[in-house]
């Protein structure tokens, strides 16, 4: 596994499923679950998107930003 | 680094911390669990970026904070009296015992080592057929996974002189424990994202509804933690109590069925007794029959001590969320991360230690204000 260049051997037993290339979240050697990149940009898009649509415009109160 | 970065995205930062206010209407506190959740808002100051009715109070998450001084007592005692190598994550090496800590003991000829992974334990042990290796296996939902693994690697190996001390918690018991107390002030949480990693979600949606206390499933990052406080106060505004997933690119509803499986292989729930806590009921893992061997305290015939000395140290309050490290009198002056006289002044997951590392001079200067 490489963190950012740094490579090190990593227990792939709780991720059996990890492919080269895949993101994966490591805890103590063990890598306990595999990134969901469609997830993590669409949560991003997500949010950015939000912060937009608010504008600077005081919303009532409880409107926050969410559906 | 790939999907680190953008959650640690400045302008989406303050856009939350905006949407928040707006949300925001009455004093609302919330607990992070996880004391990586506590590190990261106390070194990002995202709990400056709030508004000053949002409270964020701080967890017991952190395995080092709440494993009991009995059990470094035990850890010691393999060190100095059982001439175990004694393998162990870094922090805890400088946690008080009711006697010495562990660099204490490796001090006085112990042989402590700190090692990254439980696996690795089992390669000392496997270097060192003849003596004893004890991995010192503290931790959550998060870290069982890597002990049982310890443990099955050695069963698969014959490491016959391999064994683990345990001290295993586990969050949902600890939530419970905390919003059940007379004196609890926690309206919501944001719960622990890599522990969810393990073991899913689904343990969260009885606690949120018996207590009405609104759970989200929150990341470590900036960007996820302002997420996790932002759907937490809208849901309080609301009057909801329900669980949400705001860590989705790691979480998935139903955890992470392998490790799983490989931790009730090894561990069954048992009660445990949490340093300044006490004892919660089925709230820990031991280690089951069949891997006895592989067991510190059965092998070892570690016996009960007294309960824990009395400290100053006001560990379980902090834990409760019911008061913060600047409100104990001995921070930063009798209690440093050089002479702690509790864990979570020592933990890189401990609030006194974040507290410390990234505010002391604040609260210094409080102090002398007289604030």
């Amino acid at each position: 596994m490489s963190f950012a260049g740094v490579i090190k051997n990593v227990s792939l037993a709780c991720a059996p499923e990890a492919k080269v290339g895949d993101y994966v979240l490591v805890h103590v050697g063990v890598a306990i679950s595999i990134v969901d990149q469609q997830e993590a940009e669409e949560t991003y898009a997500y949010l950015k998107q939000m912060g937009e649509l608010d504008g600077l415009e005081p919303a009532p109160a409880g409107g926050g930003a969410a559906p | 680094m790939k999907y680190v970065d953008e959650y640690r995205d400045a302008a989406l930062v303050r856009k939350l911390a905006d949407a928040i206010a707006r949300a925001t209407t009455r004093p609302w506190t919330i607990m992070e669990i996880c004391g990586g959740q506590t590190h990261a808002i106390v070194k990002f100051g995202l709990d400056d970026l709030l508004p000053k009715n949002i409270t964020l109070v701080h967890g017991p998450g952190c395995p080092v904070c709440v494993t009991s001084a009995e059990l470094i007592d035990h850890a010691v005692e393999l060190a100095l009296t059982h001439g175990a190598i004694l393998c162990s994550f870094g922090d805890m090496l400088r946690v008080p015992g009711n006697t010495i800590d562990l660099l204490t003991a490796k001090a006085r000829g112990g042989d402590v080592r700190i090692v990254y992974s439980p696996l690795d334990a089992v390669t000392i042990a496997q270097e060192n057929p003849a003596r004893p290796v004890v991995f010192f296996a503290v931790g959550f939902e998060t870290t069982a996974p890597a002990n049982a693994m310890s443990v099955l690697r050695a069963a698969r190996e014959r490491a016959t002189n391999f064994s683990i001390l345990t001290s295993h918690v586990l969050v949902p018991p600890a939530m419970r424990a905390i919003l059940g107390a007379a004196d609890n002030r926690v309206q919501g949480f944001l719960a622990a994202g890599h522990v969810c990693t393990i073991m899913g979600v689904q343990e969260y949606g009885p606690i949120a509804r018996e207590h009405g206390a609104p759970i989200i499933i929150t990341g470590f990052e900036p960007v996820d933690i302002l997420e996790g406080v932002l759907l937490c106060v809208q849901q309080l505004e609301s009057g909801r109590a329900e669980v949400e997933n705001a860590y989705s690119r790691a979480v998935r509803a139903e955890g992470n069925v392998h490790a799983r499986r490989i931790v009730e292989q090894v561990f069954e729930i048992a009660d445990r007794d949490w340093r300044g806590i006490g004892v919660i009921p089925r709230s820990g893992l031991a280690v089951r029959a069949e891997f006895a061997a592989f067991d510190a305290a059965r092998r070892f015939r570690l016996t009960p001590a007294a309960s824990d000395a009395s400290t100053e140290c006001i560990s379980g309050a902090i834990m409760r969320g019911v008061k913060k490290p600047q409100h104990c009198p001995a921070f930063a002056t009798r209690c440093t991360p050089e002479h702690p006289l509790g864990a979570p002044m020592v933990s890189s997951e401990g609030a006194c230690a974040a507290y410390y590392r990234y505010r002391h001079r604040t609260a210094e200067a409080e102090a002398t204000a007289g604030v």
